[in-house]
């Protein structure tokens, strides 16, 4: 048996499309994951109920496959009366998953900034809400870039499973180019140089930005 | 919704809960060891070694899991004849667990103060001797957080099984939705399956990571 690149060549706009849809999913999956990791984790540093509301959540989703998250989501979902729309219920459910992972990730970072940053900050005058925004924050999303780096490679990977829900991605395509041809091993290697491309160049970009934002010391 | 009609699918679902117990364990003994070889092989074969490993470990690492499940399930096949589902199902996610272990295991060993072994050595110690007895033990102890965090993945992979028609807690459920059309019911249990399953890892890693931490 041959490698029949020609056959790969052939159909690459299919493979593109799928990867595209890869793509655009990732990024909307981390555009949610995001905001609901750092809203989590600032929650998580406060005591009392929200604390505990949203340690469960982490616990929760950290424990339990994407898979079946994503099943709960997507066929959960119509029962009560929300059209499941397979996309729509593919980015919730990386959302979700991923914002609980993140959570760990943003509260590290939080915490890692000292703590006299805040009390010079309010000796400042600065309220609280305005010194996290100017002073903690911004430190603390440079502490944490790497690892949010990761995750978001992580979330690339992830995104395969929106395949299992009928959506044509990356994954899909090519799983539906094995069936019909009998070119396999091409496939599989196509999309596997195609994924590996993705979370190199995410990891390029990643190690550029650390290193523009990184402190002379 | 109510969580109590759902009960009747206990059994079945405790039955292929033990399918997926039965994956991880095999998998994650499997994975572990492999990859422990690797970065010790890497090791003793010095740069070339770590090259090659760094490449294995940059491959499998940069591809979705599902894929390799999904290329071992069509590409083993024309290998060799007769592969069961299992079979294609432990490769993938042995050879992928195996590039997250090696990459624990060469940095557990790196942290180890090149000193202990210059030590060892002068006292006579042969290289592989030295390894075994001094820096594999030594590495094992920082090794155990990141290994029970793997293991905690691999439970939640062995998952992806399902998508490739190997009957274990996700394709019981699966199979039970289709039919039944109750999916808060049955995937709630086997989230929580599932979750009382990680936790338990989580805990006894945490309890073993106390026992192997240094005396002060």
């Amino acid at each position: 048996m041959g490698f029949d690149i020609q056959y790969i060549l052939r159909n690459l706009p299919l493979l593109l499309e799928g990867l595209r849809l890869t793509l655009i999913v990732s990024a909307l999956g981390l555009l949610l994951a995001a905001p609901i990791g750092l809203a989590a984790a600032l929650m998580r540093l406060r005591r009392g109920a929200a604390g505990r509301v949203v340690a469960a959540y982490v616990e929760a989703f950290r424990n339990t496959p994407l898979l079946i998250q994503l099943y709960v989501v997507y066929f959960g979902l119509p029962l009560i009366g929300l059209a499941g729309d397979p996309t729509v219920s593919g980015i919730v459910s990386l959302g979700l998953y991923h914002g609980a992972f993140l959570t760990e990730v943003f509260r590290a970072g939080l915490q890692a900034v000292s703590a006299r940053q805040l009390e010079a900050a309010s000796a400042l005058g600065m309220r609280h809400r305005l010194a996290m925004r100017r002073i903690i924050l911004p430190q603390a999303l440079r502490l944490m870039l790497p690892a949010l780096g990761n995750e978001f490679v992580l979330l690339v990977k992830n995104s395969s499973l929106l395949s299992t829900i009928a959506i044509v991605d990356l994954t899909m395509a090519g799983k539906l180019m094995a069936e019909q041809s009998g070119a396999v091993y091409e496939v599989f290697f196509a999309i596997g140089l195609m994924y590996l491309t993705v979370t190199t160049t995410a990891a390029l970009l990643l190690r550029r930005a650390e290193w523009r934002l990184q402190i002379a010391e | 919704m109510s969580g109590l009609p759902g009960l009747r699918y206990l059994p079945i679902l405790l039955q292929a809960a033990v399918v997926t117990v039965e994956l991880s364990v095999v998998v994650v003994v499997l994975g572990t060891a492999l990859g422990t070889v690797l970065a010790v092989l890497a090791r003793l074969l010095g740069r070339p070694g770590g090259m090659v490993l760094a490449v294995y470990v940059y491959v499998l690492r940069g591809v979705p899991l599902l894929v390799l499940v999904f290329g071992a399930y069509f590409c083993l096949p024309l290998l060799v004849a007769d592969v069961s589902k299992t079979t294609a199902v432990v490769l993938a996610m042995t050879l992928y667990m195996a590039a997250f272990v090696a990459e624990i295991t060469r940095g557990a060993m790196a942290g180890i103060p090149r000193g202990l072994t210059d030590a060892a050595r002068s006292l006579g110690m042969p290289p592989m001797l030295a390894l075994r007895r001094v820096v594999l033990p030594l590495a094992a102890r920082s090794a155990v957080p990141p290994l029970v965090n793997r293991t905690v993945m691999t439970i939640k992979g062995t998952s992806l099984a399902s998508v490739i028609g190997l009957w274990e807690l996700s394709l019981a459920g699966r199979e039970i939705i289709q039919r039944d059309l109750v999916p808060f019911q049955v995937f709630g249990l086997i989230a929580l399956i599932y979750f009382l399953l990680c936790v338990s890892v989580a805990r006894l890693g945490a309890r073993l990571e106390r026992r192997f931490a240094y005396e002060h």
